[in-house]
Order: C-alpha cells, then sequence, then structure tokens
C-alpha cells in the first residue's frame, strides 16, 4: 500500500541539464520549424503518396450493429471493369491474422469482419480497384446477407446481457470485459469517520479528435523479398510496429513503415492498426501498390479511436474541518465492440486520481464492458480527462452542499508546494508542482472580483453569468505499465517507453536531427532545433529534421501521453552530449589543447572563458570528416554523428494491486476560470472571458506551450458543449458527419484565451521539462460545467452531465422553474 | 465517399435548361451552388442519372427592383441577395436572418432559388420568403406560372415543382412601410442548422398592431407563417397580455419533432422564448424610418 505524502528521501533522477541555468535559446518564442513548409502547403500527407501502378481500396461498411454475415455475393462487384480484387473476411484471414491487442485475455478483432460485424462501418468487404470511384461503386454492388443478433448500444444493457448479444462468446458469456476492485488506502475507514460524504452520478459522453486528415495507408508487396512497405500516418511503429508484421503473418524485418505528416490526430492515430493491415492485406492478394484512405463516414465509424464513455457513481468524504479525504466511486465504460488498450484508460487515470489534493485514500470499481460500437482507442487525456472532470465535480458537489467558497476549499486541500515530490495513494508520485500559487495567479488575471460585481449587476438585469473554476492535473510521460497493469492476468509486460534521435553533423558543419516517431501537428522539430541549438551554440537555421522509418528506426515511442517534448528534449541533450566530447576532442587536436579546456560559445569551440577563441563548429566539422591523417593514429573515427535512446526519466514497477508504482510523475497542473453567460430561456452558453494558467515546467518555447493550450482548450470546450457520438438503441450512428458531430469552430471560441504560466521545474527531466499537449482538454470540461452551474445558481441545477447542450440546459432549468411553481 | 457515375449536362441559357429539362425522362437534379446537392452526391444519398449544370446560365444571376418589387434570378448568390441595397432598405428582415444561413464560403456560392426549391426544415429563406409574401415565378418550355409560398413548398425537403419546371425567379412585392421585423434562431453553433427559428412582421400604429406576419421554422412540418400566433396580435393592442397569449399559442400550434440535437419538448418551449421575444424587438424597431441593419455577428 502506498503512503500518500511527501517523499522523504525522493528517487535520484538522471537529470544532466537543471533548470537552474542560464539559456539562450530554450525558453524564446521562437517561430517554427515546421511552419514554412505547412504554411504553403507543401506538408506532406498520406494522399499525396503516389506510387506506379498504384490501386485503390475502399471498404464497404457494415450497416448492422450486430449480425452474423450469411453470404456474401461479390459477382457483380467483380465484373465491374476496372475492379482488381473483392476481398472478404475470410479471404483476408487466409494470410492476414488478428490485429494487435494490449487487453488479456486478448479482444479477438479483424481488419475485415470475419464471421460477425460488431459495430456499423466496420469493414466486411474490402475493393480494391483501378480508381477510388470505381471501388466505391463495387463496393455498392455486393450483396451481403446478415443474419441480425440482438444489437447493445445502452451500456447499463452490456452488464447483463446474454446469449446472441455477447459480442465475443469466446472470450465468456457475458459483455463486462473486465471487473475490477482497487483500494488504495484505508478507504472504509476514512468514509466511516467523514463528516460529510457527497455523492454523484456523472455522466461523460463519448466523443473523439476529429482530424482533418482520415487515417490512411499505401501499401506495396514485394514478393521476390516478402517485404512490405507501408507509408501510413500512425505512429509507435518504432516502437509496436513489430505487431502490424505479426498480424502480416511476416517478421518483423519484412515490414517498412514510413511516416508521413499526420493531418491532425488528438490522440486518434497513436497506433494505426487496422487500416495499414488493410492496405498491405490488399497489396499482397492483387500484387500492386494498394492506396486506403478512410473516408470521413468510415473514420467517425471505424477509426478505432472513440474517447471514453463513462457513467460514475461517486462519492467524496470530507472531514469535520472541510478536508478531502477519501475518493471512492464505481465507473462502467463503455468501450465499444473491441478493447485494444484494455482497460489502459482507466490505469492512466491511476496517475492523478487524487488531482492537485490532499486525498489520503481512493477506491476505484471499474466496470468495462462491450457494446455495438466503435472502440475506444486514444482521445487527448486518454482517460485522465474524464478523471478530472469527476474529481472537479465532486470538488464542486461539496462546495456547494457545505456552502463554501470554491477558492478557498481548494486552497485549504491542495498539496502545498513544500511537500514535492509527493506520492498519492496509487503509488504514482509528483515530482513538482504549485497548486496555490497558479490558482492565486488565475484570479488575479481574471479580476475574479470584478467578475463577481459584474455577476451581480447582470443577476439585477436578469442575466445570467457564472464564474467556472478547475485545477487539474496533466500528467505527462506515460511509463507503459498502463497499458497492462489493470489485466487479470498481465499478458506482455512491457516496461520500455523510450525515445530515440540521430544527429549527424555534416562536413559543413550543418546539423541533420533524425526522428524516429512521425510528425503529429506538434513541433517536434522546432523542440529538438531549439535543444541542440542550446547545446552546441548553433544557429537554429543550420539545424534540419528528418523523420526515420521503421527499417531505420532506432527505439521512438512518439508523441502521446503528454510526453514527446520531454522525450525529444532529452535525446537530443544525450546525443548532443556524444557530439560534444567528439568535437572538443578533434578540436583538442587542431588547437593543440585538451579537451577539458574547450567550451561551446557562439556556434563555435573555444578556450573557456575566451570567446571567439578556437574554431567554428563548421571547421572542426570539416577536418573531422575530410581530413583524418592531421590526427593521430588512435581510435577516432571521421564524421560526426551520434545516436542516443532516452529512457523514461523516472518509473518503477506495480509493485501490487494497491500500489502500481511511479508511472507518470512529470506532473503538470491547470487552473481555468471560464466567464459564461447562460441563456436560461434557450439554455444557450456563451463564452465572455477565458483564463488559463499552465504549469509545464521549463517551456521550451512559450509560443508553442500557448499553442496547445488554446487547441486543447478549443477541444475541452467541444467536450463541455458540443461532441458526443450519438448511438441510437440499435446501435447506428446517427451523427457520423460534420454536419451533426459538432465540434467548436472559430465563432464558438472565446474573443481570447488569456494565458498564464506558473513553472515548477520538473527534478527528473532535462531542463524541468514538463508535457503540455492534452491540458487544455483535461480540464476546460470541468471548468465550464462549474461556469454554467455558477450562472444558473438560482436554479440550483447540477451539470453532471456532458456535453451541457442547450436542450439539456434548459431541461434542467424548467424542471426547477415547474418545482418553484 | 465519391459520387456514382452520373450524366453531364451545362446549358448556357434558359431556354436550352429548360430543353434540357423536357428531354430528360430519367432522374436528374439541377446543380446551381452545390452546397446541398454535392454532399449529398459524395454520400451516395442521392444517385441520379443526370447532373444539369445550370450555374453557366449568367442571365439568371441578378437581383433587381422595379417598381417597389425585388426580382430576385435563379442563380443570385445569398451574397448578392444578403447585401442588396434594396432589399437592406426594403426588406432589413432578409439581411437579418442572412446572418444564420451558413456562412461567407457556403453564401457566396449558395444560391437563394437553389436554397428555396431544396427546402431544409432548418433552412431560414423559405420562411423569410412566406412572410415577406414572395411569389415564385416557374417555367418549364411550356410556359409559365407564379405560385405563392404557400403554393410552392410542400413538406421537408420538397417543393410542387413538375420535373419539367424550374423555379426562375423570386418576387418580394413591396413591403409595409415603417413595419417591424425580428428573426431570431438558435442553433448550437454559429451558422448551423438551427434548432429552431422565429420570424416576425408587423406594423404599428397609434398603439395598435396590424398586418402581423409570425412564422416558425424547425418546429413542424408545412409551417409558414401560423394564423392561430398572428390573430393573438392582429387589430390589437399591445400589451404584454396579447404578446403572452401569442407566446402561448405558439407553445400550442408548433409541432416539433425530436432530433439528436435537441427534444420535441424543447422546441415547443423555446418556441413560445422566440415568440415572444420576436414579437418584443419588432415592437421596438417598427415605425422608425430606418431599418438599415448594423451587421453584429462576428463572422460575415
Amino acid at each position: 500500500m502506498a503512503q500518500a505524502g511527501k517523499i522523504h528521501s525522493p528517487p535520484k533522477g538522471r537529470q544532466k541539464e537543471s533548470a537552474d541555468q542560464n539559456l539562450k535559446i530554450i525558453g524564446t518564442r521562437m517561430k517554427r520549424k515546421e511552419d514554412p513548409r505547412f504554411l504553403t502547403g507543401n506538408g506532406r500527407f498520406i494522399d499525396d503518396v503516389s506510387l506506379p501502378h498504384m490501386a485503390h481500396a475502399a471498404a464497404l461498411r457494415s450497416p448492422h450493429a450486430h449480425a452474423r454475415i450469411r453470404s456474401i455475393d461479390k459477382k457483380a462487384a467483380e465484373a465491374l471493369p476496372g475492379v482488381l480484387a473483392v476481398i472478404t473476411g475470410e479471404e483476408a484471414a487466409l494470410e492476414t491474422g488478428p490485429l494487435p491487442c494490449f487487453a488479456n485475455p486478448p479482444v479477438e478483432q479483424r481488419c475485415i469482419a470475419l464471421g460477425k460485424v460488431r459495430h456499423v462501418g466496420e469493414p466486411v468487404v474490402l475493393v480494391v480497384a483501378e480508381t477510388r470511384y470505381i471501388a466505391e461503386d463495387a463496393a455498392a454492388l455486393v450483396k451481403v446477407e446478415y443474419d441480425i443478433l440482438p444489437a447493445i448500444s445502452d451500456m447499463l444493457d452490456a452488464l447483463n446481457s446474454s446469449g446472441d448479444a455477447v459480442l465475443h462468446p469466446s472470450r465468456g458469456p457475458s459483455n463486462i470485459a473486465e471487473h475490477r476492485k482497487y483500494t488504495f488506502g484505508a478507504v472504509d475507514e476514512e468514509f466511516a469517520n467523514a463528516a460529510h460524504i457527497v455523492k454523484r452520478r456523472l455522466r461523460w459522453a463519448r466523443s473523439g479528435g476529429q482530424p482533418i486528415e482520415t487515417c490512411g495507408a499505401v501499401a506495396n508487396f514485394d514478393e521476390g523479398s516478402g517485404k512490405f512497405t507501408i507509408y501510413a500516418n500512425t505512429s509507435m511503429y518504432n516502437y509496436i510496429g513489430f505487431t502490424i508484421a505479426a498480424s502480416l503473418n511476416v517478421e518483423s524485418h519484412q515490414l517498412n513503415i514510413i511516416p508521413m505528416d499526420a493531418g491532425g490526430s488528438f490522440g486518434s492515430k497513436l497506433f494505426l492498426h487496422k487500416v495499414p493491415v488493410l492496405a498491405a492485406t490488399a497489396a499482397r492478394i492483387v500484387g500492386r501498390p494498394v492506396k486506403y484512405v478512410e473516408d470521413r463516414v468510415d473514420n467517425m465509424m471505424a477509426c478505432d479511436n472513440h474517447g471514453s464513455d463513462r457513467i460514475y457513481d461517486a462519492e467524496l468524504a470530507i472531514d469535520s474541518s472541510n478536508h478531502m479525504t477519501a475518493l471512492r466511486y464505481r465507473v462502467i465504460d463503455d468501450y465499444g465492440a473491441y478493447l485494444q488498450y484494455g482497460l489502459g484508460t482507466h490505469g492512466n487515470g491511476f496517475s492523478q486520481t487524487v488531482g492537485p489534493y490532499r486525498i489520503r485514500a481512493v477506491g476505484a470499481e471499474i466496470i468495462a464492458v462491450l457494446t455495438n460500437k466503435c472502440q475506444q482507442g486514444a482521445c487527448r487525456g486518454f482517460g485522465s480527462e474524464v478523471t478530472n472532470f469527476m474529481i472537479e465535480r465532486m470538488v464542486d458537489a461539496a462546495v456547494s452542499e457545505l456552502k463554501l467558497d470554491p477558492v478557498q476549499f481548494r486552497y485549504d486541500n491542495f498539496i502545498q508546494p513544500e511537500e514535492f515530490p509527493y506520492q498519492i495513494p496509487t503509488g504514482n508520485l509528483y515530482d513538482s508542482g504549485n497548486y496555490p500559487g497558479a490558482l492565486k495567479m488565475a484570479l488575479g488575471m481574471l479580476d475574479y472580483q470584478g467578475w463577481r460585481r459584474k455577476q451581480q449587476e447582470a443577476r439585477a438585469e436578469g442575466r445570467y453569468i457564472g464564474i467556472g473554476l478547475a485545477s487539474c492535473q496533466e500528467k505527462g510521460v506515460f511509463s507503459a505499465t498502463e497499458f497492462w497493469m489493470l489485466n487479470r492476468e498481465k499478458g506482455f509486460a512491457l516496461t520500455s517507453s523510450p525515445e530515440s534521435v540521430s544527429i549527424k553533423i555534416d562536413t559543413n558543419g550543418k546539423a541533420v536531427i533524425s526522428l524516429h516517431a512521425p510528425h503529429w501537428g506538434n513541433s517536434p522539430e522546432t523542440v529538438a532545433t531549439m535543444v541542440l541549438a542550446e547545446q552546441l551554440t548553433l544557429d537554429p537555421k543550420d539545424i534540419a529534421i528528418t523523420y526515420s522509418d521503421t527499417d531505420h528506426g532506432l527505439p521512438g515511442t512518439g508523441p502521446g501521453g503528454s510526453r514527446y517534448t520531454v522525450m525529444v528534449t532529452g535525446a537530443v541533450a544525450g546525443a548532443a552530449r556524444i557530439l560534444k566530447e567528439k568535437l572538443k576532442r578533434v578540436a583538442g587536436h587542431m588547437l593543440e589543447t585538451s579537451p577539458h579546456d574547450l567550451e561551446f560559445s557562439n556556434g563555435r569551440v573555444s578556450i573557456k572563458g575566451i570567446p571567439g577563441s578556437g574554431k567554428t563548429i563548421a571547421e572542426v566539422a570539416m577536418q573531422s570528416h575530410m581530413f583524418r591523417l592531421s590526427f593521430p593514429d588512435d581510435d577516432l573515427t571521421s564524421g560526426l554523428d551520434a545516436n542516443y535512446t532516452y529512457d523514461h526519466p523516472l518509473a518503477t514497477l506495480p509493485k501490487s494491486e494497491s500500489d502500481f508504482g511511479i508511472f507518470y510523475p512529470i506532473m503538470g497542473h491547470m487552473c481555468h476560470m471560464p466567464v459564461v453567460e447562460v441563456d436560461p430561456k434557450t439554455g444557450q452558453v456563451k463564452i465572455l472571458d477565458y483564463v488559463a494558467v499552465h504549469d509545464c515546467g521549463t517551456m521550451i518555447n512559450p509560443m508553442t506551450v500557448d499553442g496547445h493550450v488554446r487547441g486543447g482548450t478549443a477541444q475541452g470546450i467541444g467536450t463541455a458543449l458540443y461532441e458526443e457520438f450519438q448511438y441510437d438503441p440499435n446501435g447506428q450512428l446517427r451523427n457520423a458527419s460534420f454536419y451533426d458531430y459538432l465540434m467548436p469552430r472559430v465563432a464558438e471560441m472565446p474573443d481570447k484565451i488569456r494565458i498564464g504560466h506558473i513553472i515548477t521545474p520538473s527534478p527528473y527531466t532535462e531542463y524541468g521539462v514538463k508535457g503540455a499537449g492534452e491540458g487544455g482538454r483535461m480540464v476546460a470540461p470541468p471548468a465550464l460545467a462549474a461556469a454554467i452551474e455558477d450562472a444558473l445558481r438560482p436554479f440550483n441545477v447540477k451539470i453532471d452531465t456532458l456535453p451541457a447542450t442547450p436542450a439539456r440546459i434548459r431541461t434542467l432549468v424548467r424542471a426547477a422553474e415547474n418545482q418553484r411553481g | 465517399m465519391k459520387p456514382p457515375v452520373f450524366d453531364y449536362e451545362q446549358p448556357t441559357s434558359l431556354r436550352a435548361a429548360l430543353e434540357s429539362l423536357s428531354r430528360n425522362t430519367g432522374t436528374f437534379k439541377l446543380l446551381a451552388g452545390g452546397y446541398s446537392l454535392l454532399p449529398l452526391l459524395n454520400a451516395r444519398t442521392i444517385s441520379p442519372e443526370c447532373i444539369i449544370d445550370i450555374s453557366r446560365i449568367g442571365e439568371l444571376r441578378y437581383v433587381t427592383e422595379e417598381a417597389g418589387t425585388i426580382r430576385i434570378g435563379a442563380l443570385a448568390t445569398h451574397d448578392q441577395v444578403m447585401n442588396n441595397s434594396a432589399v437592406i432598405r426594403e426588406c432589413p428582415i432578409v439581411f437579418e436572418a442572412y446572418k444564420h444561413v451558413g456562412n461567407h464560403t457556403i453564401r457566396n456560392r449558395g444560391t437563394l432559388c437553389g436554397s428555396l426549391c431544396f427546402n431544409d426544415p432548418t433552412a431560414e429563406m423559405p420562411l423569410i420568403m412566406s412572410l415577406l409574401g414572395a411569389t415564385f415565378v416557374v417555367r418549364s418550355s411550356w410556359g409559365s406560372r407564379t405560385l405563392s409560398a404557400n403554393d410552392f413548398f410542400k413538406g421537408p425537403f420538397t417543393n410542387s415543382l413538375m420535373p419539367n419546371e424550374m423555379l426562375v425567379e423570386v418576387r418580394i412585392p413591396r413591403q409595409p412601410a415603417g413595419h417591424g421585423h425580428s428573426f431570431i434562431e438558435i442553433s448550437q453553433r454559429y451558422g448551423d442548422r438551427g434548432l429552431a427559428a422565429a420570424g416576425c412582421m408587423l406594423t404599428l400604429k397609434y398603439g395598435v398592431v396590424s398586418d402581423v406576419r409570425i412564422g416558425f421554422r424547425n418546429l413542424g412540418e408545412g409551417l409558414g407563417r401560423v394564423r392561430a400566433v398572428e390573430a393573438e396580435l392582429e387589430n390589437k393592442a399591445v400589451n404584454a397580455a396579447a404578446i403572452d397569449a401569442a407566446s402561448t399559442a405558439a407553445r400550442q400550434s408548433v409541432r416539433p419533432e425530436a432530433d439528436m440535437h435537441a427534444d420535441a419538448e424543447y422546441r415547443r418551449d423555446v418556441a413560445a422564448t422566440l415568440t415572444k421575444r420576436v414579437i418584443e424587438t419588432a415592437l421596438m424597431r417598427a415605425g422608425q424610418t430606418s431599418h438599415v441593419p448594423s451587421f453584429s455577428g462576428r463572422l460575415s
């Protein structure tokens, strides 16, 4: 059992670059390295790939949520001129096996449905033709007969379904995929001693990342070598790409995945397997390169990456001095038709399950159910955004029931700045933070008292303004244990999540950094460039970035889990250390001085303390590459290059089912304060002001951090007010288009999101960097729920269900109006 | 998401287009701005045998005013109509409602007549044309006829055009001088298909309201102007009780349906709220000499 509180003998980290040093480039608002090519339309996305003799594939989507495939008549489709192949699940399965799955026991998924369809939109047939037009024409000619099975659409129905309604009978006679109970600390005791217990039922609706570019792949199969080459917009190909080779029944060296720029992901392209496997399966069958790019409906119905979909019954124990002592909850999570990451999204939530508060004990009962919907995957927050929503709603419920002040209550319950590193009851560690400081900054930036006055004035005019407040955690840098630690049988219990870079300084002193993960819409090129420029005192213009494929790839886990900036920074700093050593050695020979007397300044290897002395890096590079005989005949080798693999800066193994060890310790924090006006007669919400204070430790580039904060907040606004995949009782997805799946657009955004930064550097990462990619979405939903609730205080409504649509808000207000008569 | 195979014709004159309509015996669709048609085609929701692209018929791209009547040709874009000075001056409700029609990109290419023919139940312009008493000039190779809004619009997504007919012009008659107007739409996002909308025009003289025109959108099939609501105000003195009565009548008259965005009860409820608000705003504006509206939306 992990005892919550300050850790008095904290684990030693491997930090080599401390945060308190004089930095010249890190911390500046340098313009993005990526911008020139993206802003001039020169990004290269999956649909830009065109290979000679390339064919095109289209999927026939299942119209049914749950059915047995009785027969498939493909004669008419095959007869259409230009059609190369019409591939059924059975035909695909001749050579292609199940898709990767982290759950254990696994839940079998096929790239083309085999025997049964389990959600609408699941591929039933893949048609390959000379053009996408012909492929779609042919798909429309395929006749499939189905035996309809009962569809499970409501997660509560999944709790006690049986017989034909069971999605995966081979995994047991029920649609409950997992039912797990965890106790961290003395939960029962804390509740027995509580002065107050607050209870709520909370509903978080299913939404998902909506990249403009859908998932796609172009695959080629070389019969001579038996090797696949797949262009794809996936990540993690240098991490678990070998599992795609396993699906395709080839050796891992017979698969090369070439990354493309990703036109948005928001988590949803964390690890694409179905789409690359579909394209590769088709390429092997037709003997030509095949392009398969999801259309919008494919993506919304079958991208395998819908977000969490949960009902919480939560209880919060509070003692007589208004301190929160324990939290316990029962959560049902609707995972859809498959379970690719097991209960990873709940493992993730355990990393910060007490939020920024000194809650001593946590009890969790997790029921994961399978339903006839697209499966869950990754969506900005990976489940912890829902944990945050639950915690903050419970805090606000306590504040409201006990008639306390939301600001003071938080101050009274925060983990204090001097208590870090801090261990939470699940065993995870929070490395650093200043939660009261963030709240104080937000209150000041917002002019909280000023808005409270305006709120009162508005009330007098019959207008309803509300001020929201949410203080949440952003766990950064995942360790891989969350993917399996909640499995009944642990299965493939991996513990690595490294990131590598390869850096070459060429003959002329220009640097090329190879990243081993793709461009995902964030700014890895900017980050890598700035860190290397800082290390070598190079001009950022003299640094270029490339992306390695799997053939040339070193271990690279890729963006996700607010890890990439931390990990790339660590990897670049590590590679730079190797380069610096060699540069000094070569320069030492050139200058006839000891390498120990040399340092880097202004692009030179110079004598310590004498700027402008020594040689430029370009001069040293030229010597190093071209003039070997100028140097002693020792073990010095030509060229300047380094590979470096940076492992997770601080992680430990799970100790027991009540102590998961340190698995997500680089802890960011945010405090959001939106101001909204609600029209109680129509339920419409308008955001009047928005303050977002974030702590992501040392910022490599505050400008790109601001972009992450604004983008994440926009997505959080979507989650709070607009976005919801709506399945009808038959499992039909009613809004598989951007007509009806509503995301905030520019007009729905506040005029300005005012951003503040508070900086508590991590003692474990290079320069003290923390993650920043998910924070906005992980806090905006509870902040907006609180703001709406505050606006409607005179009606005493509770915002327990998101998204808070006009109809939902008006329904709550009407019920209150009717109650008052 | 590619369209099925179709034939394509591109007449460049009205006469040629009408001949094409007469000649075509299979299923076909007219293409003007394409903002509604092309997504349906790409999603294969419809699969007409032929697309008759009328977008190159320059002679139909006009908005003119003659003797108090505003004439709008089949290919006049939303943007042309919205920003026409006669339209802004004579029927400001058009401008107000247009703020809710898509966004600038859509209005730049989409056509008023195309939207009227498509008659999406959430579209604003069918209601606005009903309130304005617009007439619809319909032609075929055989001749022409002029329909009222009531006769032109049928149920959702349908109109009363015969297969060989085409809407060539909409005529807006002179509106009562000094009338008040208001259009309010509730949508979840700016420019979305509305959850519900209401429009009102009225004339106010010596405290008495007349020529009241009130109607709704997306609140029930076939609802253009709603006489039961209008009757609560027509030729009556303005007071809160009358407005409340109209609001109650609206609640009782609408026949909304539920969809994924809002249930029927929500729509019925906001119909009452919208009615009250459009009447109040129209009353406030009535009698004012200048109606030239300022654009308050954040996007144009």
